[in-house]
């Protein structure tokens, strides 16, 4: 009839440190992988470093409190808690996903949502004079424009050709979505992934996109430039390709786009970082 | 002496029938079988009845027994079960300590706290001695009310909500003074002797959560070969995932301010800074956010902490909805969102100041409840960092209060933490699901896209440092103050932040703040922005 005196534990204590001590190894594990960043913006990762410590610490804090009286110790709601170490650690993470999310890429707003206010007051003090404080070979010229945050930067053409990577994809969008004219006739060439359901896209239309990350995985926008190719319905949707093409205007949802024509179409390898990043 | 003593601590205001209580446990025969024990810290109307197994002594003074008196009573007299009659004037924690003491630890331990409380005399008592009653009832395991029938039924429904704010789970008895414990017994068997946790309960607990891990995780591996599903759960999945961890940094930003404030800062210090002119107090809380710049996510345990710590409603409620409108970050990411447009960033920021400047007057005008109605009290009762509950006896070691930050955060973190993983699941849900068609298709209709604008900023919960670029998204096919109605609304009420405030305040005083923020700021939108962009459409 007596009470034995073993398992004193506080299990409420036992829980939350179990629970902070997953959470700070979760954030550990995804800085070393690099998988944080499938998730978040670069810029937040010194954050995820301070939140990985803070838990640890909380959890070392903790443990001092494990033989506390013990409080009525409810189990449900440390299910919910578990939950985002069951998704890290058990499913293979990936970026979200080249099919854009519906509402947070730009289904309906599609490509036109690089677009500026119509009026375009500081969309760039573009100067398409190649005098710039960059040394410029004779065939190449730049275009300065203002990329986030009032940063400017300085894009270059070469041998009339633009050509996009990650680093200044977004600038690029945005310039050429600005001043579509300025560019027709040039040559474009650059990697995304095939994107053909677009609203309001003609059946030979698609545009490589790429998908531009802000701060986190829910406000992904899809980005990238028209393009207009005979075979298009033969793309495979969300497959990587590398396009290089002649560029053009065209209208899309009554605005003046520019589009790529007469494109040559590879298949290309997945980008080491699938995102890109405005700034 | 092979067995620990059991004690168990009666607790209750002075007059409350502590003394009452423990003649009826002698009544009902539960401790003939044990050779028991009775230690009176107090010394009331009633005396204990007497009866030859039970061995009674008195401890006089306001302080609670220490260690070397309760050692000597426990080795001389060695019990199986010691029933103290606490003193109505003490915390009960004070108690606790000193029981659960390296000298004492080896030979007793706490089999079950009971508060007292008295029906005829417990609001009055409550009104003035709330601090140390809610102490006493946060300690304990089962309330006893006395002479339930001796009260109306709506004073009694006051009495149990009292209660259950302090300790929603605990076990609560009704006792008439003609009754006996045997009632109790009947109604709830494990109450006395104790219900011994067995060693197997532990493993099937363990168990289950082995068989539920593995089950999640196959059933997530039976879903993800399947064609159609794949994107959307894997999307599901990350979205959820990142909206969680964006949140979480400033989540603890947000608890440890808090725990800070609540620590190192005396109440009086905040009160005065905010109390002596409501004019300058209502300025400081709409611009406080300038020098914090935090997002939504952490204002929500900060601004509690005001409230818990005396600055009046108002004046937290317009900081809670200014912060994040305030916010550089805010500001620039805004600027940069609608380039050669600063007039948006600039508006943005009035009518979000305005806003919340509106709520916090309506707040002042109103009648006000008190701050023990609309802060949630979850908190006393989970707390055990040791600066907490009111007048306890300090003991801060080297560490001390760096401990008590720690402990109190992560006490925080747990009672917000599980409303913010609701907001993330539930509006990742709606990111996925939900097309977004239904918000351009309404199109021109000025009252309907701003209703479904500020809607959609509600349930999607971009972060507000981002929430421009979506907003910007939208701006070519609906009225501008619907675009501003998701920029203004966003940060100052969504699902996410609406968990983390269910998490900290009251059900009454939630939805009273909901109402109010979303029908100012529909008017303020409406009404404001249209004028100010006049020029615009």
């Amino acid at each position: 009839m007596k009470t034995p005196t073993c398992c004193k534990l506080n299990l409420n204590v036992v829980f939350q440190a179990f629970i902070l001590g997953g959470y700070s190894i979760m954030f550990l594990f995804l800085l070393k992988t690099g998988k944080i960043r499938n998730f978040l913006h670069p810029r937040i990762i010194p954050y995820i470093a301070f939140t990985a410590i803070a838990f640890l610490l909380m959890m070392v804090f903790l443990f001092r409190s494990f033989k506390k009286r013990e409080h009525k110790f409810k189990l449900a709601p440390f299910f919910l808690f578990t939950l985002p170490l069951i998704l890290t650690f058990l499913v293979p993470s990936s970026p979200a996903s080249a099919s854009p999310l519906s509402f947070s890429s730009n289904k309906i707003v599609g490509i036109s949502s690089i677009q500026r206010p119509s009026n375009g007051i500081s969309s760039g003090s573009s100067s398409n004079s190649g005098g710039s404080q960059l040394k410029l070979k004779p065939n190449q010229k730049a275009v300065k424009v203002t990329s986030a945050f009032g940063a400017s930067v300085t894009l270059i053409i070469t041998d009339n050709t633009i050509s996009m990577d990650d680093q200044n994809i977004v600038a690029w969008v945005n310039e050429l979505n600005s001043h579509p004219g300025n560019y027709s006739g040039m040559k474009i060439e650059y990697t995304g992934y095939v994107y053909k359901s677009g609203n309001g896209f003609k059946c030979n239309q698609f545009v490589p996109s790429r998908n531009m990350m802000w701060c986190c995985a829910a406000d992904i926008q899809l980005i990238g430039v028209l393009c207009q190719y005979d075979k298009a319905p033969e793309l495979k949707e969300n497959s990587w390709v590398h396009v290089t093409g002649k560029l053009s205007t065209s209208t899309y949802q009554n605005t003046k786009v520019p589009i790529i024509v007469n494109p040559t179409i590879k298949p290309a390898s997945v980008p080491k970082t699938e995102y890109v990043y405005p700034y | 002496m092979s067995v620990k003593t059991q004690v168990d601590i009666i607790t209750g205001f002075l007059g409350s029938g502590k003394t009452q209580f423990i003649n009826r446990l002698i009544q009902t025969n539960v401790l003939d079988f044990e050779h028991a024990a009775i230690l009176q810290c107090e010394f009331g109307q009633t005396e204990i009845a007497p009866n030859e197994n039970i061995q009674i002594t008195r401890h006089v003074g306001t302080l609670p027994p220490d260690h070397v008196f309760l050692l000597n009573l426990l080795q001389t007299s060695a019990p199986d079960r010691l029933i103290i009659e606490s003193n109505g004037m003490n915390p009960t924690t004070a108690l606790i300590q000193i029981l659960e003491s390296k000298e004492l630890q080896n030979i007793c331990m706490i089999h079950r706290i009971f508060f007292i409380a008295d029906c005829n005399s417990f609001m009055v008592q409550y009104r003035n001695f709330g601090g140390l009653l809610n102490e006493q009832i946060s300690q304990c395991d089962v309330v006893v009310k006395m002479n339930s029938s001796a009260v109306s039924a709506d004073d009694l429904s006051a009495i149990t909500a009292v209660l259950t704010s302090i300790i929603p789970s605990q076990d609560v008895y009704d006792i008439q003074v003609q009754q006996s414990v045997d009632d109790l017994e009947k109604k709830h068997v494990c109450i006395y002797p104790r219900k011994k946790r067995p060693v197997s309960e532990y493993v099937i607990f363990g168990f289950v959560l082995f068989v539920l891990l593995y089950l999640n995780l196959e059933f997530i591996r039976m879903l993800l070969p399947i064609g159609i599903h794949i994107p959307n759960l894997q999307n599901l999945i990350t979205v959820f995932l990142s909206i969680l961890f964006e949140a979480f940094p400033f989540i603890l930003i947000g608890v440890f301010i808090s725990s800070i404030l609540q620590i190192f800062i005396p109440s009086r210090i905040l009160e005065s800074i905010f109390t002596k002119n409501k004019a300058i107090g209502f300025l400081t809380a709409m611009f406080a956010g300038v020098i914090f710049p935090v997002c939504d996510c952490a204002t929500v345990p900060v601004a509690a902490r005001f409230i818990k710590k005396g600055v009046p409603v108002p004046i937290a409620v317009t900081f809670l909805l200014s912060a994040p409108i305030v916010n550089p970050i805010v500001i620039l990411s805004t600027l940069y969102a609608f380039p050669g447009y600063p007039s948006i960033a600039i508006y943005r920021v009035l009518t979000g100041l305005l806003t919340a400047l509106l709520t916090g007057i309506l707040f002042q005008v109103l009648p006000s409840t008190g701050k023990k109605q609309i802060v949630s009290a979850i908190e006393v009762s989970n707390c055990d960092c040791g600066m907490c509950s009111g007048n306890m006896p300090n003991q801060s070691a080297k560490f001390g209060k760096l401990e008590a930050v720690f402990k109190h955060a992560a006490n925080e973190f747990f009672s917000v933490g599980s409303y913010l993983i609701m907001g993330a699941l539930l509006s990742s849900f709606i990111q996925v699901y939900l097309p977004r068609d239904i918000l351009t298709s309404l199109g021109g209709n000025a009252v309907l896209s701003l209703l479904s604008m500020m809607l959609a900023a509600f349930f999607l919960s971009i972060c507000s440092t981002s929430d421009a670029f979506v907003a910007r998204a939208f701006a070519n096919t609906i009225p501008i103050s619907a675009v501003m109605g998701f920029m203004v609304l966003g940060p100052m009420l969504d699902l996410k932040n609406l968990m983390l405030l269910t998490g900290n305040f009251k059900r009454n005083f939630v939805i009273q703040f909901v109402v109010t923020v979303s029908v100012i700021a529909f008017f303020v939108q409406y009404f404001i922005t249209r004028l100010l962009f006049g020029w615009w459409s």
